[in-house]
């Protein structure tokens, strides 16, 4: 679905990320990890189109990101507050994502309800912009909005990173289910190497912007990776 | 902490503050501004003085008359151009340093402004081209007097604009009133001239009179005292995004039926009216419209080149005020811009359309100038067609340049954060083309012709529109990473 070939991209002629060859396949859930500084961020955002390639090209099932937008139709996003509309309430910038992707109403009401108990009582309802939320809230509101569109590929930067640990707890379970009920390719990166262990198949580990490891996650990948950071 | 090390600190943010450094060339440019407006002011204050000392038997007490208007135009201009003097105060708040220190500190900061030379040395210019009529005494009077009312208004202006920090409707009301006083003024309701004329030479004749001033400023320096000492702590006044915005546009849902464009359009004129620095541009676009209502009557009807100009002004106050930093609007939340499901035409388009709908409304608004004269209609509809048809594009197109993060918190007067001096050069292609195409027309002795073609070309514009949007477009795509890399810098 998402394949890579000869990514780099140099900053001030730092080599920040150097990808010869990554392949995600439809429907794998796939997690990034690394320190910071290792370009877990960069290449999200290579995937999306978001900054401009060194060299090389990201493919999302075959065509080049940066030349056709195809890959909008079926790639739901949230890295940072970035991608919040900041002056708006909650439910005008879930209506206006939703208006963008064709989504009724109605539908947006069902995933309400789904999200209900991630929400808590703190996200609808509340007439507050969302500049005056908390980053947790933020949070929550950015990864809804990145599912409104039902998306074959979701791709997230440390969604767990701010929430608190009950809505840690219920995203895992969200993104189980999106995987398994709907097929759904969740891309996620986190420093939390429990959480990703859990919700990952496959997991890549970035040094520098190079990958140093490719697992498929077993029952004792998540001692393999403590072992890694250790050192 | 010792009050020298704390004013080394105060030295040391002004020197190293970022702005400084970031934005050299609006400071390079603002300091030209201020030179030229210095000599401007000597030079007419000079010539005002020895028209009237040549004309005039006794003219001091007709220069009085406009004692008045001279310090109302102060206080509006301090009120628009005058930064509110802050510094970086939560550091400090915790250390034993006293907060009467601090308060005073902040509040002895606009004596230093170098603006507050400009009002005395005017005075000072007229003084001397009036030559013999004015003698020591009336000399030193008129010093001590602009000194005293300057300061006075000076710290009035502050303690309004602080007040607009928590209240912006104070910010309107301001506005409202000086707007009032004006035109009863004009329509003869009330007399500011004698009214002035009578106060002055009050003054002059008893000069305890200034005592009224100057207790006025003790008092405007003591409220702004108690505004700042009981609210300072690390919110209220410090705090950029007050809490109380509201908004009218709850149920303006109409432009939802065209689709993804009507829902972009709809999502920014949520973002102008929600956002104070956009707002306070929005607020502007009216007294663009009535530009020419000064203009108009001030000077005689006769030069075409400059009603041009006008008409270019009157309907296109939103594309001048706000269209010029379209895209920098949504710096912060660009990044859902770019990855958004839809087409970048659409969102192209529908910044073009908010401007089509801006100055249409403008224009109609605008008809009432048929009072001057139907010439003055003929030309304002066709700088009309010239705004919607090549103005629109030409803004879009320079708009792709626009990467500079904008902070829409914080008020639009003299607020260069976002700024570049690229900014100011656009606006003389806009407003200069049509002149251009205009005069060679008029040397001829065409003039008619010339007026024809300007509205010509905006047609034209409107026709090949859609061919000119997939331009912008793809100059957009190409752009693209270069502003979004620029409004992610904070």
């Amino acid at each position: 679905m998402i394949s890579i070939e000869n990514l780099s991209k140099v900053y001030n002629s730092v080599k920040i990320l150097d990808i010869k060859q990554l392949d995600i396949p439809q429907g794998q859930s796939f997690g990034l990890v690394g320190n910071n500084g290792a370009g877990k961020t960069t290449l999200f955002r290579l995937i999306l189109d978001l900054i401009k390639a060194t060299s090389g090209h990201v493919f999302s099932k075959g065509v080049a990101v940066n030349k056709d937008s195809q890959w909008k139709n079926y790639t739901g996003s949230f890295l940072d507050e970035g991608f919040l509309i900041d002056f708006l309430r909650p439910e005008e910038y879930f209506e206006f994502i939703a208006d963008i992707n064709g989504v009724t109403k109605e539908e947006l009401k069902t995933y309400y309800n789904e999200f209900a108990e991630f929400f808590g009582d703190e996200i609808l309802n509340k007439k507050k912009y969302i500049r005056d939320f908390s980053k947790g809230n933020q949070k929550k509101i950015g990864i809804f909005s990145a599912i409104i569109s039902q998306p074959e590929i979701l791709i997230l930067d440390e969604p767990f990173a701010n929430l608190d640990p009950s809505s840690q707890i219920r995203l895992k379970t969200i993104l189980k289910e999106l995987h398994k009920n709907k097929k759904t390719s969740v891309i996620l990166s986190s420093h939390d190497l429990n959480h990703i262990a859990d919700v990952s198949e496959r997991i890549v580990v970035l040094d520098k912007g190079i990958i140093v490891k490719d697992l498929l996650v077993s029952s004792n990948t998540l001692t393999e990776l403590e072992e890694y950071f250790k050192n | 902490m010792k009050n020298s090390t704390f004013l080394s600190h105060q030295w040391k943010a002004a020197s190293r503050s970022a702005v400084v450094n970031k934005n050299r060339a609006v400071n390079i440019l603002m300091g030209f501004l201020f030179a030229f407006v210095f000599l401007y002011l000597i030079g007419t204050g000079f010539f005002i003085g020895y028209h009237f000392s040549e004309e005039v038997q006794n003219p001091i007490p007709i220069l009085m008359q406009y004692g008045l208007y001279f310090f109302l135009g102060i206080l509006v201009l301090r009120y628009m151009f005058q930064k509110l003097p802050t510094f970086m105060a939560t550091p400090y708040l915790s250390l034993p340093i006293k907060k009467r220190f601090l308060v005073n500190f902040i509040l002895t900061k606009p004596l230093f402004n170098p603006l507050n030379i400009l009002p005395l040395s005017f005075v000072i210019a007229v003084s001397l081209g009036l030559r013999v009529h004015v003698d020591s005494y009336t000399f030193w009077l008129l010093f001590t007097m602009v000194i005293i009312i300057d300061t006075f208004l000076n710290y009035l202006s502050i303690y309004i604009k602080r007040i607009e920090i928590k209240h912006e409707f104070v910010f309107y009301i301001f506005l409202a009133i000086i707007a009032g006083i004006m035109s009863l003024d004009r329509f003869d309701i009330i007399d500011l001239k004698s009214l002035s004329s009578n106060i002055f030479m009050g003054i002059i004749y008893h000069p305890i009179w200034l005592t009224v001033p100057l207790v006025l400023g003790f008092i405007v320096f003591e409220l702004n005292f108690y505004l700042l000492y009981k609210n300072f702590s690390l919110e209220d006044f410090w705090k950029s995004k007050s809490k109380n915005q509201k908004s009218s546009l709850e149920n303006f849902n109409t432009l939802n039926r065209f689709g993804k464009i009507g829902s972009l359009a709809l999502l920014e004129l949520k973002m102008y009216i929600r956002n104070k620095r956009p707002r306070n541009f929005l607020f502007f676009t009216p007294f663009f419209l009535f530009y020419g209502i000064f203009m108009y009557s001030t000077t005689p009807i006769s030069s075409n080149s400059f009603d041009i100009f006008i008409g270019l002004f009157i309907t296109g106050g939103f594309m001048l005020n706000l269209g010029l930093y379209f895209f920098s609007w949504e710096s912060s939340h660009f990044d859902l811009i770019l990855t958004l499901n839809n087409s970048f035409k659409d969102y192209i388009k529908a910044k073009y359309y908010l401007m089509i709908i801006a100055s249409s409304i403008l224009f109609i608004l605008s008809t009432f100038y048929v009072y001057f004269g139907v010439n003055i209609l003929i030309i304002n509809s066709l700088c009309f067609l010239f705004n919607i048809g090549v103005n629109s594009l030409l803004i879009l197109y320079f708009g792709t340049n626009n990467k500079e993060y904008m902070d829409l918190s914080k008020g639009s007067a003299f607020n260069y954060q976002g700024v570049s001096i690229r900014h100011f050069f656009i606006m003389i292609p806009l407003l200069v083309l049509p002149i251009i195409i205009y005069l060679p027309f008029r040397l001829l002795g065409y003039a008619n012709i010339g007026l024809a073609t300007i509205g010509i070309l905006g047609i034209l514009g409107i026709l090949f529109r859609e061919k000119m949007l997939h331009l912008i477009t793809q100059r957009f795509l190409n752009k693209r990473y270069r502003m979004a890399a620029g409004f992610r810098k904070k």
